[in-house]
């Protein structure tokens, strides 16, 4: 059986979450009724392989991240012979680099590489706030077959919205040709998804060789390798979405009801595991009205909820009306309350009779309280 | 080892043939309930809060879906060092009677050495802290004290009924009497001072009439001893699922909204063990009245006053109502599903109408084929 190691990147200084990542980590933005990003990346690294060595990134506000993880039991990560650590990283940010993978994030986390067992041949990078049910198993199977030293995750005419500091490839024949960075707008590439497959051994010498240069982005260096390396790419089939700002996050919440989408991330032999918790199912009460919507297990739905996300222990009191929103765990609608186009983030409360509306394009968020 | 105060012995050995088909797979403990738990899930809790964490939970009929479900207790929060949820089979001889089982576990009880046991059944619904009735046990110094209920008069004939005086100690124990002189009826929750089980355990083993029953047996000699035998009224929500019916009706009261019967609670809160499955979705033509909805489910049809378990697919145009359905159920467009219990895996199609306004309930268990 083959041992992969797996690191979950973090790119905060990369986004524009405001008010979600204000009190949390990238890592742990709720999403989905119960689920929080890292869950996709993670699951998708445990879908991978049997022996799997997990490092996630941390980052400043970390504690959220190791309250959802814990020792990684709900994702089968905490038997003797698997291992998951929460790395420490994001120092890169605080002193104002800016990069798309962070070498800095690695260099500070040698010693996990260094103490991987021999037999790990493969070192997975996976971005964080990458949506979408990947099956890597699928795409090592490909690397290996081309003899590849590398293969960059793409997503082929990506249709959301594409940033500044995104990076994208000029692909032939499956091959990665060249990186093109934001700021070169008027080239032509495909989003790369923050996420590849390198070996063990070539990404020990890239971490020596940036650590002699200097250099602070891993994208630049697999840029240099172009040359000497096979990088080849490999395009996600499927639905991804990249979380990059809050229309990405609203976007993505009201695709998950579409129900393609939700069978495709949700309903495969590959599961997205999360963090179990003792919730009662879902409490429909005698004035609830529900129609198209995601609910949670321990939400209590007493009102009117139409396109919207209904999260964990989230309650919508009778004469409550909810439509395109998400509603994340904890928060509360009173009865009367409307609540549109919106993201009510955890714990939030919406007092009785109170309007809270806005447009699709630009939903309003309502801040967490503790 | 520590001495510990009090440990449980939970009876779960029941073959619940009064619940039909509901019990061919599975011991009745480890029987579904409103939606998400088994029926052993409220025993369970009630010991976590009532911190008794060591549990010997005795199987004995169709044992290994429970094994495989409580594991080490870890989903009770029983897990602690040296203690814990221990499943108890026999091991020489089957177990003959509720008292024989705990007689063939002595040596386990020993171990802890405690100085009360707690006997409970596992396949009562019910919330409730055990701990005061320890402490009353403590302050009379009881030798054993009976949990009982007041039922209504024309229904003792049902029970074990325990006549008191005035301070509750128990004069007289009628075993289903014709004509009761008090409606205090025994729940089969017994707290015992272990030196006095002990003792009487060895006796009633080496009693050749005996059928070894706690409530037929055991009592009756402790009262012709002269031991100390105290009632213990408990007033809240308790139910015997041991029918078909009474099934039924105890699932039906989880859709009012009581305080003895909350699964929404904090307090006494019910845990189970959770299983990873993704928020359910609600479809366009879907209508949800008064319901218990687990996660994974589909639903685009009409349910009213029904419990729902996991990954149950009602379609559009397919009728639920008052009924409860266990988990992987499907329901196809057009299908009618009026006051019944569908079993696991079923598959009900769309010209089926299953189940009747009046009268009996209907137990659905498929065409022959799971």
């Amino acid at each position: 059986m083959k041992k992969i190691a797996g690191v979950i990147i973090n790119s905060s200084n990369q986004l524009d979450l405001d008010a979600l990542v204000r009190h949390r980590s990238i890592h742990t933005i709720p999403i989905g009724g119960k689920y929080r990003l890292i869950d996709f990346p993670l699951s998708n690294l445990v879908n991978m392989a049997q022996d799997l060595y997990v490092g996630v990134i941390g980052s400043y506000n970390y504690r959220s991240v190791v309250d959802h993880l814990k020792q990684g039991q709900d994702w089968n990560l905490s038997r003797k012979s698997n291992d998951l650590l929460i790395l420490q990283g994001d120092r890169s940010a605080k002193i104002g680099q800016v990069s798309r993978i962070s070498i800095q994030d690695f260099v500070d986390n040698r010693e996990f590489f260094n103490k991987l067992s021999d037999d790990v041949e493969y070192i997975v990078l996976s971005g964080t706030n990458v949506v979408s049910n990947i099956d890597l198993k699928d795409i090592l199977a490909k690397h290996e077959a081309d003899k590849a030293d590398i293969t960059l995750l793409y997503k082929k005419d990506y249709d959301g919205e594409i940033q500044n500091k995104e990076v994208r490839l000029v692909i032939e024949n499956q091959d990665v040709k060249e990186i093109i960075y934001g700021n070169e707008k008027n080239k032509k590439g495909e989003l790369f998804i923050d996420s590849l497959i390198i070996n063990r051994q070539l990404f020990m010498d890239i971490l020596d060789e940036a650590e002699k240069r200097g250099l602070v982005d891993f994208v630049e260096l697999v840029d240099q390798c172009l040359g000497d390396c096979r990088v080849r790419a490999y395009n996600v089939p499927g639905y991804v979405k990249i979380i990059n700002s809050i229309q990405a996050y609203f976007e993505c919440s009201m695709d998950l009801l579409k129900c393609e989408v939700n069978q495709e991330l949700f309903k495969q032999t590959r599961k997205v595991y999360t963090k179990a918790k003792d919730n009662h199912p879902t409490v429909y009460g005698k004035h609830a009205h529900v129609r198209k919507a995601l609910v949670a297990s321990g939400a209590i739905v007493n009102g009117t909820v139409e396109d919207s996300i209904v999260f964990r222990n989230a309650t919508i009191h009778e004469g409550a009306k909810i439509k395109n929103s998400v509603i994340m765990q904890g928060a509360v609608v009173e009865p009367e309350a409307v609540v549109v186009n919106a993201i009510l983030d955890k714990n939030a409360v919406v007092k009785r009779g109170e309007f809270i509306t806005s447009t699709t394009k630009e939903p309003i968020l309502i801040q967490k309280r503790a | 080892m520590k001495k510990t105060d009090a440990i449980a012995m939970l009876l779960a050995g029941g073959q619940g043939t009064r619940l039909e088909d509901l019990t061919q797979h599975n011991a009745k403990p480890g029987v579904m309930f409103g939606g998400k738990y088994r029926i052993i899930d409220f025993s369970l809790s009630n010991c976590f809060h009532s911190e008794i964490y060591t549990v010997g939970v005795m199987t004995q009929y169709r044992p290994l879906l429970l094994n495989r479900y409580i594991s080490n207790g870890n989903a009770w929060a029983l897990d602690k060092v040296n203690q814990g949820a221990y499943i108890l089979p026999p091991y020489s001889d089957w177990y003959r009677g509720t008292a024989d089982a705990v007689y063939q576990n002595f040596e386990f009880i020993d171990m802890y050495d405690p100085e009360y046991v707690v006997i409970l059944s596992g396949d009562h619904i019910y919330q409730m802290n055990y701990r005061p009735m320890i402490q009353e046990a403590r302050e009379k110094d009881a030798d054993l004290m009976i949990c009982v209920r007041r039922v209504p008069w024309e229904e003792t004939f049902r029970f074990g009924i325990m006549n008191t005086d005035a301070d509750f100690k128990i004069t007289e124990f009628q075993e289903k009497p014709k004509e009761a002189k008090s409606n205090l009826a025994s729940m089969g929750i017994y707290v015992f001072k272990w030196s006095v089980l002990k003792e009487a355990l060895e006796k009633d083993h080496q009693n050749p009439e005996s059928t070894k029953d706690f409530g037929h047996d055991v009592i009756p000699t402790l009262l012709e001893e002269g031991k100390k035998l105290y009632a213990y009224t408990f007033d809240g929500y308790w139910r015997d699922v041991g029918t078909v019916e009474s099934y039924y009706q105890a699932n039906m009261d989880l859709l009012d909204t009581r305080d003895d019967l909350d699964l929404t609670s904090e307090r006494l809160r019910v845990f189970s063990n959770n299983e990873n499955r993704d928020p359910h979705f609600v479809g366009e033509k879907s209508s949800i009245y008064n319901s218990l909805i687990a996660d994974g489910c589909y639903i685009n049809g009409r349910v009213s006053r029904s419990v729902l378990a996991h990954d149950v697919v009602v379609e559009e145009g397919a009728v639920i109502e008052d009924a409860i359905i266990f988990g992987n159920v499907t329901v196809k467009s057009g299908a009618i599903i009026r006051r019944a219990i569908v079993a696991d895996d079923v598959t009900v199609l769309s010209n089926e109408s299953v189940g009747t306004k009046d009268g009996k309930i209907t137990l659905h268990v498929g065409g022959g084929q799971s």
